[in-house]
């Protein structure tokens, strides 16, 4: 599935990047839309977490809200976004812990603490395969910017 | 990072209720299992492991890679148990049960 995001949503994610990790600490967005029209992003929220130059952990507490409100809202997450220091790259912690683990899936990380251009220059893009496996995908072919 | 996953999960143990509170309620009931979003009914027997509970509400949202990540959660966020039955995990007719990740972090 291609799906589609607003340059709007696109330049909050990097806003919430920027503002959370400072340069100096990961952060996580995630994409979202309904599941009346899934392949439409319209929303990117920004889950509460712990994180250091290294890694991040979203809190449990906020991520059972979140997943009742999914529910109540019919919504659904099918993309997770996360910042790297440097090179972006998908690390066995991201393998093993995501928030979906559906085949299809989309995980995108951005390069340098999303300091850089918004955009995907850089970033790294992978998609949950039918067996479980993670595998890098061209992000203009799962993602178009509208 | 770990702390406080635990922390979380132990808070919110006291939110169950007593086994013999349930002894009037029906053998079987259903439950409304939320993954993603999505509600879907399942229909548990009160004397059913929790084991096969969480596996069969892993089944209902089709082959899920790496089913081992996922664990049922209250709403108040309590992780139940894959051991003992579902009368000891004290589950009750219509609740709402999260089928999500234990655990969602990266690096």
């Amino acid at each position: 599935m291609r799906y589609q995001i607003s340059a709007k949503l696109l330049s909050k994610t990097f806003d919430h990047f920027r503002k959370c990790g400072k340069g100096r600490h990961e952060c996580q967005a995630l994409w979202t839309s309904a599941w009346r029209d899934p392949k439409i992003i319209t929303e990117v929220v920004h889950p509460a977490h712990i994180a250091d130059v290294g890694g991040y952990l979203v809190d449990q507490k906020w991520l059972n809200s979140f997943w009742l409100a999914l529910a109540e809202n019919d919504r659904g997450v099918r993309v997770q976004v996360h910042t790297h220091p440097r090179e972006a790259f998908h690390s066995q912690s991201d393998d093993a812990f995501p928030i979906i683990h559906v085949p299809g899936f989309l995980s995108l990380v951005i390069p340098n603490f999303a300091l850089g251009p918004v955009g995907f220059r850089g970033a790294y893009l992978t998609e949950i395969q039918p067996d479980g496996r993670w595998q890098q995908v061209d992000p203009n072919e799962r993602l178009k910017i509208s | 990072m770990e702390n406080a996953t635990e922390t979380v999960a132990k808070g919110s143990e006291k939110d169950r209720e007593p086994e013999d509170k349930h002894e009037h309620e029906p053998k079987s009931f259903e439950v409304i299992i939320i993954y993603n979003g999505v509600k879907k009914p399942l229909k548990v027997n009160r004397d059913e492991g929790m084991k096969q509970v969480l596996d069969r509400a892993i089944a209902l949202f089709g082959s899920l890679p790496n089913p081992h990540t996922l664990a049922l959660f209250t709403e108040s966020g309590h992780e139940l148990p894959i051991t003992g039955t579902v009368k000891e995990a004290g589950l009750k007719p219509d609740e709402k049960l999260l089928l999500r990740p234990s655990t969602v972090r990266g690096g």
